[in-house]
């Protein structure tokens, strides 16, 4: 039980590391970056190559990848979704092709990825985090899932803080709101667009470095099941809504190991879909939802 | 800068229909190799004759761990036999290679191409969705089809279907015994239910060989081909004190369950099948030594003709072979010797049927000797521990 409980809150801290930045995206920008699951596998790629030639530390390289994941978000924001936003601002076509530019920029990211790992599993050395295994009130827990922990509740503070108390974040919400109304207050959407993005796949990218030093795993499909738990987040939580995400990222844990642990696994993510869609026939707009206005 | 934008937007769309198209096999050299003309023991001359050979393979997507080398197998198959020149005069050429991609619609599609472009034979290295649904394309066609990937209930598809790599439940009892002589008493399946291949192995193979090895199965946990988590099982599984944790997923699945595992303090035995080899749980690192799992070919494999073609091999390609690439090699073998049995013209029909003759007679292969039911191959197999980063042979056939 205790055991269950620990793993709850790791995987629900998890699934947090993972969505804040595809929720910030989607939240300012209007952009569903389908792409968001590649670059947290590039975060991991790179930790990969960094540490292949070296013995660098956690601290060197979580900054190095998620700089590289930022700098990945950037060129297709510049490549691709701009030009899109630009030519079809307010159209569902523009939406649907933003979202196939974000399919094809994926694939090319996978490819890399499938490319430096030679299509095999790989994994990141200890010398970059020595694993270790501890007790806490009676659950084995190890020093990564402590960390993961840590840094997504930190991180989720420190998002909520910016978006709601400082000028950075009244102007993202102003720009989400309506980017002319946006600029004619003085927020220059270019600028505020290539942060919004930067700071979304730094943070993807730093929480595939951390993610596959919990799994042991770097491949370059470790981002595709967490992206559609990611969705289910963010839909359950009202898109936007940072508080919400952490409420639904840890509701949809607790739920699958629950399931796990008193139904069957078979069901797990049968039973945690299900429930979501019944809470969404209860609450469409999601659960912590609320109009751009309100946001604004 | 609209202009560079449109420049790199052009240049990601090539590289996008880069990766995702088959091309013709440049690197074949199916007809590098002069051919003279002898006859065949038993069959007829096929000078100036050519065996039309498209291969499938999942060269991307999460089986490419096993499309790549099995494409290597048939590569290194093709060559040896045009120069043996043993097929009275006739040669085998691949003719297209294409990426099935680990989908479905992919494979369907490129067998269904390989049938418009007149192959004579299909060489597939495809998971078992991808083979199940491209298999009835090949029969509908009257096109020979080998599966390099055990897919269980595959040939029932039709008499045009053939399955090189022996299924797991073949391997059975080799692990039973195994585990029976480890003093193993209690067993646990953690195991992909998504795949039908990993869920059968699971969900029958497992309980028949707790069956015949004495021991019960006290757990069964379940997880899908993209989870990335796996503490809510691992936790049952210890829960249930299991001496031994089969473990069953396909590409990177494995390392992950297998870190878990350690990670959560299990020390027991952790065991699998053949989707563990070929190097599949190197990457886990420390945490996969000692695993043990069963496979059809190890390089360390004893069989004097499996001994002949990693020595073969490694001269040719400067690399050990893998299992994967092993079977690839059968089953340009099957084909080869199924072309020394016709005496009439070789197309579909008479390649079909006297590939139907060489699995009735059995083969001998670099995966040892092979027994077929309905076309699809059994042989024991071998049990291979994980060990300092190599495999070693600790039972089964040898």
């Amino acid at each position: 039980m205790g055991q269950q409980a620990a793993n709850t809150i790791v995987l629900g801290s998890s699934y947090l590391l993972f969505t804040l930045g595809l929720s910030l995206s989607w939240g300012v920008l209007g952009v569903l970056n389908l792409a968001h699951g590649a670059i947290f596998m590039i975060g991991a790629i790179v930790a990969y190559q960094v540490t292949k030639g070296s013995d660098a530390s956690l601290v060197v390289v979580l900054p190095v990848a998620a700089a590289a994941g930022g700098a990945c978000a950037v060129i297709l924001e510049l490549v691709a979704y701009r030009p899109i936003r630009n030519r079809l601002r307010h159209s569902a076509e523009g939406d649907l092709r933003a979202l196939i530019a974000s399919v094809a920029a994926a694939s090319i990211l996978v490819a890399v990825g499938d490319e430096v790992t030679d299509r095999n599993p790989q994994s990141l050395p200890p010398s970059l985090f020595d694993v270790h295994t501890t007790t806490v009130l009676g659950a084995q827990v190890t020093n990564i899932q402590l960390l993961i922990v840590g840094l997504a509740l930190a991180l989720t503070l420190a998002l909520a803080w910016v978006v709601h108390s400082t000028n950075a974040g009244r102007a993202m919400r102003a720009f989400a709101y309506d980017p002319a109304t946006a600029r004619l207050l003085g927020v220059s959407p270019e600028r505020l667009s290539v942060a919004t993005m930067f700071v979304s796949g730094a943070m993807a990218a730093a929480a595939g470095v951390l993610l596959a030093i919990n799994l042991n795993l770097v491949s370059a499909y470790m981002g595709d099941g967490l992206l559609l738990k990611a969705f289910a987040i963010i839909i359950l939580a009202g898109v936007g809504s940072i508080g919400g995400a952490l409420v639904a990222a840890f509701l949809l844990a607790f739920v699958e190991i629950g399931v796990v642990e008193y139904v069957s696994s078979d069901l797990k993510d049968a039973v945690a879909f299900a429930l979501i869609i019944v809470l969404l026939l209860l609450r469409p707009q999601g659960l912590f939802s609320r109009g751009a206005w309100q946001r604004a | 800068m609209r202009f560079l934008a449109a420049l790199a937007a052009m240049t990601m769309a090539v590289s996008v229909a880069a990766c995702g198209s088959s091309d013709s096999d440049d690197s074949s050299t199916g007809t590098a190799t002069t051919a003279t003309t002898t006859s065949a023991a038993g069959g007829g001359s096929h000078e100036g004759e050519v065996v039309k050979i498209a291969v499938v393979t999942d060269q991307t997507g999460l089986a490419a761990i096993a499309g790549v080398p099995e494409l290597a197998g048939v590569k290194f198959g093709v060559d040896q036999v045009n120069a043996a020149n043993e097929l009275g005069g006739a040669k085998l050429e691949i003719t297209s290679t294409a990426d099935s991609a680990t989908k479905v619609p992919q494979a369907v599609s490129e067998v269904s191409k390989a049938e418009k472009d007149g192959a004579d034979v299909v060489l597939l290295g495809a998971i078992t969705p991808e083979a199940l649904a491209a298999a009835p394309i090949a029969q509908r066609a009257g096109l020979p089809l080998v599966s390099m990937h055990p897919a269980e209930n595959l040939t029932t598809v039709g008499d045009h279907i053939f399955t090189i790599e022996p299924l797991e439940s073949s391997r059975g009892p080799s692990m039973a015994d195994y585990l029976k002589s480890q003093g193993v008493k209690r067993v646990a399946t953690l195991y992909d239910s998504s795949n039908p291949t990993t869920a059968l192995a699971a969900e029958k193979t497992v309980p028949e060989q707790a069956q015949r090895g004495g021991y019960e199965v006290v757990s069964r946990q379940s997880f899908t081909t993209t989870d990335t988590d796996f503490s809510g099982q691992v936790a049952k599984t210890i829960a249930a004190k299991p001496d031994a944790v089969f473990v069953n997923g396909i590409g990177a699945a494995n390392n992950g369950v297998i870190s878990a595992l350690r990670r959560a303090g299990y020390k027991g035995i952790i065991y699998g099948t053949v989707s563990m080899g070929g190097g599949a749980i190197a990457g886990a690192g420390a945490d996969a030594e000692g695993v043990i799992y069963t496979e059809p070919f190890s390089p360390g494999t004893t069989d004097p003709v499996g001994k002949q073609f990693v020595a073969d091999y490694k001269k040719a390609t400067g690399k050990e072979p893998l299992y994967f690439s092993a079977a690839g090699y059968d089953a340009v073998q099957l084909v080869a010797e199924a072309v020394k049995r016709i005496t009439g013209e070789i197309d579909r029909d008479s390649l079909s049927k006297a590939m139907t003759e060489v699995t009735e007679a059995g083969m001998h292969g670099a995966q040892g000797s092979l027994t077929f039911t309905e076309r699809q191959a059994e042989a024991p197999g071998l049990i291979v521990e994980f060990s300092g980063g190599q495999e070693k042979v600790v039972g089964g056939a040898q």
